[in-house]
């Protein structure tokens, strides 16, 4: 259970004034709002590439503060999805695993994405549901508690984000995953998650 | 177009007539071929051991710029600095100065080691002192390749790795990330390095005197080399015929695996062009490094100015302005300085004047060659490429052997040296014009012909002001070039009254005899040189289009 606490944070004006938000274990959240009201700030924040100015992100219980980003066990799929170019679809997914994982990993979430046949593609010859799909199974082979998307469907055609919204729900509902889903669609909010948190400037508010 | 055609078969004559002539001349003079000249080269007194050096010095000089290099490259690509421009500009000087001036700052330098610490004259400290010189010299080249790519990847790359298990450590994301991400950028400058410090000329002749790479032997040989007396043997025949095989086969190869990666680079689609650095101070410990790095650059420039006015007397430094009345009145060399800046500029004006015309032709017609997707524009950018495979000297040998010696009158003729200087710059025109061309929308031309302009019209109108920019770099590069050309000059020219200003330097340091004045005039003279090599450096800067990388 992710429970963030009076956060506060500010670069040159205020991005987000003590901010609470809890999310429980298999919840899908989606965090909705215009550019700039620091949607994806807090993201960063919690999985622990932004410090925050005041305030606590608490994680099943442990306090988040100090433990860095590659040790919260919380996964992110970015807005521009950060395939990495020079590495295959196996290879990018092969980063998400450690030494002692099995590489039968690999087939198997490539599978459960529907990507069967892909991994030896290259990056830049995926669509833009392709690549999306990559992301999330890069995120979800590191076997993550939570995993964070920062608008990874913003730039895919209607249909094909309707689809893809449908796709991401279920298989987040199936490995049993907490996931924060940030937008600024309402209807793709609506599709995938379980609840809508809007964040408008410094103000929010739950619904 | 004709003209167009003209101009390309005319550019291939000029490349490949002097050298196959060359070629053929050494071959008649030597009477052997280039395998059996190969054979006992490493056996002669004139050769001994230049293989080995030449190559120990290019490996050597390759690793070292890359360890200084790639840190560098990085702290500018990942970080944004206050006066950013201006850090880039200084750490990417070097490249554009005229060997000759980095052999006599590293001399200066040398000489106030000794003064400091006493000895100067061990060999291990020459040679230390011309790698290090070498890494001076190209660490432009790391930067200008690696730095660019650095700094417009997407951050989301270093934060997707550092929230998956192969990337949650510095050592791993190094390793699996970046390291193979710049990894052909990298081998791809390494490559670029190893063959300017392979075919390193004044370097090696004036930090290391008593030692010899294959352009110094080539260098030796030349006065003699194709000359059909027989008292002087065919030694500087097959001497000049085998070192030159040797360095052409050994550029070739390094150039096409720099070629290689590079192309295999641009296929990863990194560039985002948006500017991902993150904002650090000078107060910190980068900020320490960059400073260091900054000594590192500024030392043997300040050492070669402050050294023009001081002499050597009894291991004491005087300050005096000996040397600079020397320079400018001609009394240590054949001509002064205003004599010889004459020449200088001379050639570089026409050099330009010559240079530019041609390169633009030859970028439009491979750029014209790529969009029709024939493979005659990879065999034309080859051609272009040809002379920087040659090497400073080798240009200055196929001028020499295939020209003169054929047709001895031309000896004498003030605009020989042109050609050398030509076949050496015109393929940094095309490497600079070449980029911009290829980012050019076909359809300005395209709405400008709809519209009823020819093809000179769209020229003038449209394609010249927009590429006016990178036709500024290149004209200021190609200035630089001519400027600062030592080697073929050297090899041409030395004899000759049209001496410019690195020849007279060099005359001037390789005079036999010990005359404390000697080094403070060549500085007097480098001096002049530096300030007019500065001048250009940051007026092209000014107009260098931002975030481009892997290219001059």
């Amino acid at each position: 259970m992710l429970i963030c606490k009076q956060i506060n944070k500010s670069y040159s004006k205020t991005i987000l004034s003590n901010f609470n938000l809890e999310v429980r274990q298999g919840e899908i959240v989606a965090l909705l709002g215009p550019s700039g009201s620091g949607k994806s700030t807090l993201l960063k924040i919690i999985c622990g590439l932004e410090t925050l100015d005041s305030g606590y992100v608490y994680f099943n219980g442990k306090n988040l503060e100090n433990i860095p980003p590659e040790k919260r066990e919380i996964g992110m799929v970015f807005q521009k999805l950060a395939l990495f170019p020079h590495l295959d679809v196996r290879g990018n997914l092969k980063f998400g695993l450690d030494k002692k994982s099995d590489i039968k990993e690999i087939d198997e979430i490539l599978d459960l994405v529907g990507l069967s046949d892909y991994g030896k593609r290259k990056i830049h010859t995926l669509s833009g549901g392709e690549a999306q799909r990559v992301a999330l199974a890069r995120s979800l082979i590191a076997k993550p508690k939570m995993i964070l998307l920062d608008e990874p469907l913003s730039s895919l055609d209607a249909n094909i984000k309707e689809d893809l919204a449908i796709e991401v729900r279920s298989l987040l509902k199936k490995l049993n995953i907490s996931a924060i889903y940030v937008t600024h669609d309402p209807k793709t909010a609506n599709q995938l998650s379980d609840r809508i948190v809007y964040i408008n400037a410094q103000i929010l508010s739950d619904e | 177009m004709k003209i167009k055609i003209l101009i390309v078969v005319i550019w291939s004559m000029l490349v490949l007539v002097p050298p196959l002539i060359s070629w053929q001349q050494l071959e008649i003079v030597a009477e052997q071929t280039i395998l059996e000249t190969l054979r006992n080269f490493d056996s002669r007194f004139q050769t001994q051991g230049s293989i080995s050096f030449t190559f120990f010095v290019a490996i050597s000089s390759t690793i070292l710029t890359m360890i200084i290099g790639i840190p560098l490259a990085w702290n500018l690509g990942r970080y944004k600095w206050r006066y950013h421009i201006i850090l880039r500009s200084i750490f990417t000087v070097p490249f554009v100065m005229p060997s000759i001036l980095v052999a006599m700052g590293f001399l200066s330098l040398l000489d106030w080691f000794e003064v400091i610490f006493g000895d100067n004259n061990s060999q291990d400290l020459r040679i230390y002192s011309l790698l290090l010189a070498h890494a001076w010299f190209n660490l432009a080249l790391v930067v200008r390749f690696c730095e660019p790519i650095l700094s417009t990847i997407e951050e989301s790359y270093e934060d997707a790795a550092r929230l998956l298990p192969s990337g949650n450590t510095k050592l791993k994301r190094f390793g699996r990330l970046w390291g193979p991400l710049l990894l052909p950028n990298i081998i791809a400058s390494a490559s670029l390095v190893f063959v300017f410090s392979f075919t390193s000329f004044a370097l090696v002749k004036f930090l290391v005197p008593a030692k010899r790479n294959l352009e110094v032997v080539m260098s030796n040989q030349a006065e003699w080399a194709g000359v059909e007396i027989p008292a002087l043997g065919r030694a500087p025949s097959e001497i000049v015929l085998a070192s030159s095989s040797i360095q052409l086969l050994t550029i070739i190869l390094a150039l096409a695996i720099s070629s290689k990666l590079q192309s295999r680079s641009q296929g990863h689609h990194l560039s985002s062009l948006k500017d991902s650095r993150k904002e650090v101070s000078f107060f910190s410990i980068r900020g320490l490094y960059i400073l260091m790095m900054l000594i590192f650059i500024i030392s043997p420039l300040f050492a070669l100015i402050s050294s023009s006015f001081l002499v050597r007397e009894n291991g004491v430094m005087i300050w005096s302005t000996q040397g600079w009345v020397a320079a400018f009145g001609g009394t240590h060399s054949p001509t002064n300085v205003y004599q010889s800046l004459y020449s200088s500029l001379s050639y570089a004006f026409l050099t330009v004047l010559i240079s530019l015309p041609i390169g633009f032709v030859l970028s439009d017609s491979i750029n014209e060659l790529e969009k029709e997707d024939s493979k005659f524009s990879t065999i034309l950018d080859i051609l272009v490429m040809f002379p920087l495979a040659l090497s400073a000297v080798m240009v200055g040998l196929g001028v020499l052997v295939g020209i003169i010696r054929t047709e001895p009158e031309l000896a004498r003729v003030w605009w020989i040296p042109i050609y050398g200087h030509l076949m050496l710059a015109t393929p940094f025109v095309v490497r600079v014009l070449l980029p911009a061309m290829r980012n050019l929308n076909p359809e300005f031309e395209q709405s400008a012909a709809l519209l009823g302009a020819g093809y000179l019209k769209r020229l003038m109108t449209i394609k010249i002001p927009i590429l006016a920019p990178s036709i500024i770099v290149a004209s200021s590069l190609v200035f630089a070039i001519s400027l600062g050309e030592f080697g073929a000059s050297w090899v041409v020219l030395r004899f000759t009254e049209y001496t410019t200003i690195p020849v007279m330097i060099g005359n001037i340091l390789s005079r036999p005899g010990y005359d404390p004045l000697l080094r403070s005039v060549a500085n007097a003279a480098g001096t002049v040189l530096l300030l007019m090599t500065l001048i250009l450096f940051i007026g092209v800067e000014r107009f260098r289009p931002v975030g481009r990388g892997g290219e001059f």
